[in-house]
């Protein structure tokens, strides 16, 4: 089971265009560049596109992306324009084979790797995106890509399949595929499912992968559909949260932890529990942080945080680094000073 | 993925079973204070109506436990008493005919207290939850351990317990072993599921507000159930408690999902 070890962040990926946000990305700056980015090019707007995507890469140190595209008649087509990024990034490039039979995918891959050539692209990576309906079609496409050209001509080939409905089958099927060693060393397998999955989906998907150390070579994107896109949602800030509930010892920001309320509560928990939080979710720096209603779990629970808050007959005590430092005979403004504690917290670790 | 439920005893809650294959059971806890009887019971009423299937109430003292009796005459689920520190809360509220008990190893430690509870709950078939809890482990545990919270350590604190309960033959007894780390919590249940075959009670505790109490919970009761482990949930969330039960509906659902290869 993962307790501190680091998180290979170069296997988690995300939709650039999804979920860019400037404020956000601006404070997890340090670890940006480590992420995997996709980009869907299409034909249309292709100029737009690559102009974000440099401006992109330059400002935050991007190392990892893939370009997509949804066939290979497109990627062939789009090639000559995504010349800039030669010498910028080990170009990947990610194709949707969706309509192509294995004979067709072998033939356009020599085409593809034919102009690749004489644009004189080098180290390039490769994915295949299919849809199977038994693991026959999925083997019989790793046997294929398995083959001397792929393997001396391609930096790496990841291959992505996409079963039927359910999410959770690709991850016995990638695991007995791997443990039976089918892959060779360059062929990844990547973890996608189809159209986005609930916050409660992506966060058992994401466990599952990464509980396994079988999987930990696989590549998983994280695609969460929310109900309403506001800034309490987004994608990078929630895959953030669950690789830090994962255990990884190398996340940034705050990992939070109140009590659900109850009876005993003395404080108003609901309240400055939500209000704490929103006020430190965008802290890059590695912290755990607690808000408990009463002496049952409070103080236990505080100890263990670096800086917590637990509610009290009389008001609250405020820990730090399992001491107490403060007790409080109220419960007014209670948020404003714990908020100020927190932050006072932070510089003195800061320097 | 077809789900390979690890048969459990069974444990009845009122009119429910918990445990050997029957259905997972969603249960949440109530905010509001017994004092407050009409509060709670519009509250409950209100989570019966989402879905929750067994609801639990915190007596934090003797008026509190007074008030059960007039809860449970205006409910329909099961309601289970959380009991911390004093023994005879449980005496009054196995009294005022409550169906369970939760008892908390870190705070009440006197055997002879102890013995007093489980000879009231056996005289009325009343099953105990021991719910063992990362902020209140017992002391002793925890000191002989460096104070570091493992699953090891939470499933000593219920061992010791469930020893206690079975001295007296009272084996109507559910466990939970919640931590705050959602991993701690996955290899404490994994660990006690292997020692006995007590229903169990999953969940992640203090998982925080909304957004990090669903990721966490996802992640420790899902791979949980995923491994067939586990009878009966609760979602903590640090919020209205009508979420909890959207997001243990939400996560039952994801694991049970029907299977198309």
């Amino acid at each position: 089971m993962q307790t501190n070890k680091p998180c290979n962040f170069s296997t988690v990926e995300f939709d650039i265009n999804n979920i860019y946000n400037e404020k956000i990305f601006n404070s997890f700056y340090s670890v940006i560049p480590f992420f995997t980015y996709q980009l869907k090019l299409n034909s249309i707007n292709i100029h737009s596109q690559l102009k974000f995507l440099l401006k992109i890469i330059i400002k935050y140190k991007i190392k990892n992306i893939w370009l997509n595209f949804s066939s290979f008649k497109e990627c062939l087509k789009l090639l000559p324009k995504i010349k800039i990024f030669k010498n910028i990034l080990n170009l990947k490039l990610a194709i949707n084979c969706q309509e192509y039979s294995n004979i067709q995918i072998q033939k356009y891959i020599l085409r593809l790797y034919t102009k690749l050539q004489k644009l004189r692209f080098n180290n390039l990576s490769l994915r295949l995106y299919k849809n199977i309906s038994n693991y026959n079609e999925a083997i019989n496409l790793i046997k294929n890509t398995s083959k001397k050209f792929f393997i001396k001509n391609f930096y790496k080939i990841s291959l992505c399949f996409f079963l039927n409905n359910n999410p959770f089958n690709i991850i016995n099927f990638y695991h007995l595929i791997i443990s039976k060693n089918y892959l060779l060393p360059k062929i990844n397998l990547h973890i996608e499912y189809k159209t986005k999955l609930s916050l409660i989906e992506n966060s058992i998907l994401f466990s599952l992968k990464f509980l396994n150390l079988i999987l930990d070579k696989c590549s998983i994107m994280s695609k969460i559909k929310y109900e309403n896109e506001d800034n309490f949602n987004n994608t990078f800030l929630d895959t953030l949260e669950i690789l830090r509930s994962l255990e990884f010892n190398n996340i940034p920001g705050v990992y939070f932890i109140s009590c659900p309320t109850c009876a005993r509560c003395k404080i108003n928990v609901i309240k400055i529990a939500n209000n704490i939080y929103n006020k430190i979710k965008l802290i890059n720096y590695p912290i755990k942080v607690a808000v408990m209603g009463c002496e049952v779990n409070g103080p236990g629970e505080a100890i263990h945080a670096d800086i917590g808050l637990a509610g009290t007959k009389f008001g609250a005590i405020i820990f730090q680094k399992g001491k107490v430092t403060e007790k409080l005979n109220t419960t007014e403004k209670l948020e404003d000073i714990f908020y100020e504690r927190i932050l006072n917290f932070l510089n003195a670790s800061q320097t | 993925m077809q789900v390979k439920r690890k048969l459990t005893r069974k444990v009845k809650v009122g009119n429910l079973i918990i445990g050997n294959g029957n259905p997972i059971i969603i249960q949440s806890m109530c905010i509001n204070d017994p004092k407050n009887y009409n509060l709670v019971i519009d509250e409950i009423k209100r989570l019966e109506e989402a879905g929750c299937q067994i609801i639990r109430i915190g007596i934090p003292d003797e008026s509190s436990a007074k008030n059960i009796s007039k809860i449970k005459n205006a409910i329909n689920i099961p309601l289970v008493a959380d009991i911390h520190f004093d023994y005879k809360l449980a005496l009054i509220a196995i009294d005022e005919g409550v169906d369970k008990l939760r008892l908390n190893p870190g705070n009440i430690k006197n055997k002879d207290h102890i013995s007093k509870i489980v000879e009231a709950a056996k005289k009325r078939n009343i099953p105990i939850r021991i719910g063992v809890n990362s902020g209140s482990v017992p002391k002793e545990l925890l000191q002989k351990n460096n104070n570091i919270i493992t699953p090891n350590i939470l499933v000593e604190a219920a061992l010791y317990e469930i020893k206690l309960l079975e001295e007296q033959n009272f084996y109507d007894i559910v466990i939970s072993l919640k931590s705050s780390s959602p991993i701690i919590t996955i290899n404490a249940y994994r660990l006690i599921s292997q020692i006995c075959n007590y229903p169990l009670h999953l969940g992640v505790t203090e998982a925080g507000i909304l957004k990090t109490g669903q990721i966490r919970s996802s992640i420790g009761i899902g791979i949980l159930l995923f491994e067939g482990i586990g009878d009966t949930i609760r979602v903590s969330l640090t919020d209205d408690p009508i979420n909890e039960i959207i997001v243990a509906k939400q996560i039952l659902n994801t694991i049970y999902q029907p299977t198309s290869l």
